[in-house]
């Protein structure tokens, strides 16, 4: 049985560690979620016999990984049913299956823990208020827990007060953002947001109606991916760009993360770059699972020390993405660093129920 | 023109080769007009020149111009 | 209704009184062969085709020898005396994972003499284009007026419910491709008491290859063995319902598949690109098998280390439930069995082609009519798998869509 490096892990500054000392951490606890989720885990414990990957590892790139689409297939958990106290859905862009996330106290209060202390290495210590581009409504049904309900709780807790923006119908209520202007623009605040909400919920309409906010005491927080805002090509410089000119934010960070790690987010810093943490790792593949060398894109793989309850600590999305660097960012903060590129081209063939 | 004749045409047509890249030693797969698409075509140019139908085990079978000329013996061809 | 690609405009009709009926028709109407023998004339000069296999082997399948070679297959079943004759109006859902599929339903119903609606899928994709423009430019010519009313393309979205219950409404036959889900999803919308549905389920396929006979090949005979099964599996990414994903040996031998794999792996090496996300896709589905147990098989997965391009697992039982554990994007299952009757369990009713390989032909033959099994529609040789014919699926098609008047 393997040492659980965790509570080592936890005591360090989240983006403190370099590369060395990280790695033998991480690794510990890889091997050590390896063996429990092996152990707990009967479909789980079936692939990697079938894979003959069961020994412990020496490097991180040769633990075994699941593709991320099999949560979409499989129901893995490696509680008992008892303890389970949410599940989580991912929002599938594919619009049928949606991988389903089980997570009992344990690790839904890591994910928390985590997620804080992470974005409160950009943002501060300090609570603020929060203006979020989307509805109440999405964080009041309990039951269905979906990647946009999960990030704003989970960004609620950085929150003093909330204001949200939209209204039920997802349509731009400009006395919410004007009574927040009046409240909040003073001070320190952060608005908080889907990617493609705020540019087609915010940005937009600020553009349509013409309105001039100043903004400039705002960090700005966005994620969720911009597969949605593909047909318009907006890249992320462009984005940045137009939240400057129509109100002046100037601190802009995009986030990357899965709904299948959730709380081990990669936070893009002030150089642009999305950063690991001591809590996670990236791997790049290509096409046939090989590893690509820095500056090459494929594949993201994604490593997180949280998931105990589900075996999601090793995953292979259908991202792309590319390497950077490692412990060499000017923003200070050690560890790897990559760009993440969007969906792998060509979607998944559904097979012959497939009339869509 | 003779049967022989056409038959060469056939294959410069359906294969879309020059003349001088023609010789009676093509095969299959050995030069990079003759694939699985251009066999497709190189059929239908026999049919046609010939005005006959290729059974699916012949077409499978058609693997050389020199095997050609045995396949075309079964619909009353002779090169 | 969203249907936003009518191709065959409604011909005006000068004298209203004595308004010709197009349709329905003969059975393999001259005019009709003629239309696609145009549409494979057409194609086969065209520029791109060399780009679309799928395209190619179109073009290729109605040319002239095809079409006389499906006519002769139908009368050769026939009363000569009858008189076979379309149904009237079929109105087709074709489906989106073989993009030209369309294409052939089409085919079938004009073939059988009627008009035809065909739902086309919502993506387009490159060589439906090209073939859509080909059709379009035909249909204008002359030659080819008569035409118009037997043709006519729609595209509306899959939820559109409205739409696909109106054409149900007014048809003589329904063809529905796309699967068992599609199917239930459609046959909510009923269809007049006197029309018919032609429903294409969800099939499995597979293969039958000895490996004695395998073994007595010389080295070209081999690879071009070897290429034949390329094409059935990799071909339409082992998409296509008659794509085999399993192979049954008879008569082990070792040695000799051993040498069939090398020479098949270094044809998948040379002509398959994989792209990312097949790679996942394929490994997700190899691992939700993996996750099953495989149905409780002991299974060995045999991949050329270090690439993704071919999955072979070999399975130690075998059971129905084993078929809906496809993997797709070249994988192929493989099981060993000493005589036939081994596999009377696992035929069943999903079971569509059956690829062979230096079987036995009669004994084959004689295994089907003593083991009461409900499936297998399609016996090929290798090499043939994807070939479309009016014979499918168990089903004469140009039967399916045509009445039979008996005359005495």
């Amino acid at each position: 049985m393997f040492a659980d490096t965790i509570e080592t892990i936890d005591q360090c500054a989240p983006f403190a560690l370099k590369e060395a000392e990280k790695n033998k951490l991480f690794l510990n606890r890889i091997n050590y979620l390896n063996q429990h989720h092996y152990e707990n885990c009967a479909p789980y414990q079936n692939i990697i016999n079938f894979l003959g990957s069961d020994k412990p590892v020496k490097q991180l790139s040769d633990a075994q990984y699941l593709p991320v689409q099999l949560f979409k297939h499989k129901e893995l958990y490696s509680i008992k049913n008892e303890d389970i106290v949410k599940t989580m859905t991912s929002s599938g862009t594919s619009g049928q299956q949606v991988s389903k996330i089980f997570l009992d106290k344990k690790t839904a209060n890591k994910q928390t823990k985590v997620l804080s202390k992470i974005v409160k290495d950009f943002i501060g210590g300090k609570r603020l208020p929060m203006l979020i581009i989307d509805t109440i409504d999405t964080i009041k049904k309990r039951s269905a827990f979906s990647a946009r309900t999960a990030a704003i709780r989970g960004f609620s807790i950085f929150a003093k007060s909330q204001y949200f923006l939209l209204n039920g119908d997802l349509s731009f209520n400009e006395n919410t953002l004007h009574e927040f202007h009046s409240k909040f623009s003073h001070e320190p605040f952060l608005i908080f947001g889907f990617t493609s909400f705020i540019y087609e919920k915010f940005i937009s309409e600020l553009e349509k109606r013409n309105l001039n906010y100043d903004l400039s005491q705002a960090t700005l927080i966005h994620g969720g991916g911009w597969k949605k805002l593909e047909s318009k090509a907006i890249s992320n410089h462009a984005y940045k760009e137009k939240l400057k000119s129509l109100c002046n934010i100037t601190r802009v960070h995009n986030y990357y993360g899965m709904v299948e790690q959730t709380g081990s987010i990669f936070m893009e810093c002030e150089e642009g770059r999305l950063h690991c943490s001591n809590y996670s790792d990236i791997l790049i593949r290509d096409e046939h699972f090989q590893l690509c060398g820095h500056g090459e894109n494929g594949l993201i793989q994604l490593l997180s020390l949280l998931p105990g309850s589900y075996p999601g600590h090793n995953i292979l999305t259908e991202d792309m993405g590319k390497i950077i660097g490692i412990d060499d960012c000017p923003c200070g903060r050690k560890g790897k660093t990559f760009q993440a590129l969007g969906r792998a081209a060509q979607a998944e063939l559904r097979g012959c129920s497939d009339v869509s | 023109m003779s049967n022989d004749d056409i038959y060469r045409q056939a294959f410069i047509e359906g294969l879309s080769i020059e003349e001088n890249e023609f010789n009676e030693e093509l095969e299959y797969n050995t030069i990079v007009e003759w694939d699985s698409i251009g066999h497709m075509s190189l059929m239908s140019a026999l049919e046609d020149a010939f005005n006959i139908s290729l059974d699916t085990d012949d077409i499978v079978d058609f693997s050389s111009f020199q095997k050609g000329k045995e396949i075309l013996q079964k619909y009353q061809v002779a090169i | 209704m969203l249907a936003n690609t009518f191709l065959a405009p409604q011909t005006e009709e000068k004298n209203e009184k004595i308004k010709a009926l197009t349709y329905p028709r003969e059975v393999f109407d001259q005019g009709v062969v003629n239309f696609l023998i145009a549409i494979s004339q057409r194609l086969q000069r065209h520029g791109s085709i060399k780009d679309y296999p799928d395209l190619a082997s179109l073009a290729f399948w109605c040319r002239p020898a095809n079409i006389e070679k499906l006519k002769i297959q139908f009368s050769r079943t026939s009363n000569k005396q009858n008189i076979y004759q379309g149904l009237g109006k079929v109105f087709h859902i074709t489906p989106a994972n073989v993009p030209l599929n369309f294409f052939y339903s089409l085919c079938f119903g004009l073939l059988a003499g009627n008009a035809n609606t065909v739902r086309l899928p919502s993506r387009q994709s490159p060589q439906e284009k090209i073939l859509l423009d080909v059709i379009n430019e035909l249909i204008k010519e002359k030659l080819f007026s008569s035409l118009r009313e037997l043709i006519s393309f729609v595209r509306y979205p899959s939820d559109d419910e409205q739409t696909t219950e109106g054409y149900s409404k007014n048809c003589d036959a329904r063809v529905i491709w796309g699967g068992d889900s599609t199917i239930e999803k459609i046959r909510k919308f009923p269809i007049p008491a006197r029309a018919r549905d032609v429903a294409f389920a969800d099939r499995y396929s597979f293969a039958m290859l000895d490996a004695k006979s395998v073994g007595h090949l010389n080295f070209s005979e081999l690879n071009r063995f070897a290429e034949n099964f390329y094409n059935d599996v990799y071909t339409l990414n082992q998409n296509a319902c008659s794509s085999p994903h399993l192979i049954i040996w008879t008569n082990r031998e070792d040695d000799s598949e051993k040498r069939f794999w090398s020479a098949f792996e270094s044809i998948v090496r040379k002509r398959h690109s994989l792209n990312h996300s097949a790679a996942v896709s394929k490994f997700t589905q190899l691992l939700v098998g993996a996750s099953e147990d495989f149905d409780g098989a002991e299974a060995t997965l045999t991949s050329d280390q270090k690439q993704n391009h071919l999955y072979r697992i070999a399975v130690n039982k075998i059971s129905p439930s084993l078929s809906a554990l496809r993997i797709g994007n070249g994988a192929i299952y493989e099981f060993h069995i000493k005589q036939l009757d081994e596999l009377n369990l696992l035929i069943n009713e999903k079971f569509q082609t059956l690829c062979y390989f230096g079987v036995d032909i009669d004994s084959l033959k004689q295994w089907i009519l003593k083991s009461n099994i409900r499936g297998i529609d399609r016996i090929v040789p290798v090499g043939q798998a994807l070939d479309i014919n009016t014979l499918w699926d168990g089903m004469d098609l140009i039967r399916q869509l045509s009445r039979e008047i008996s005359l005495r």
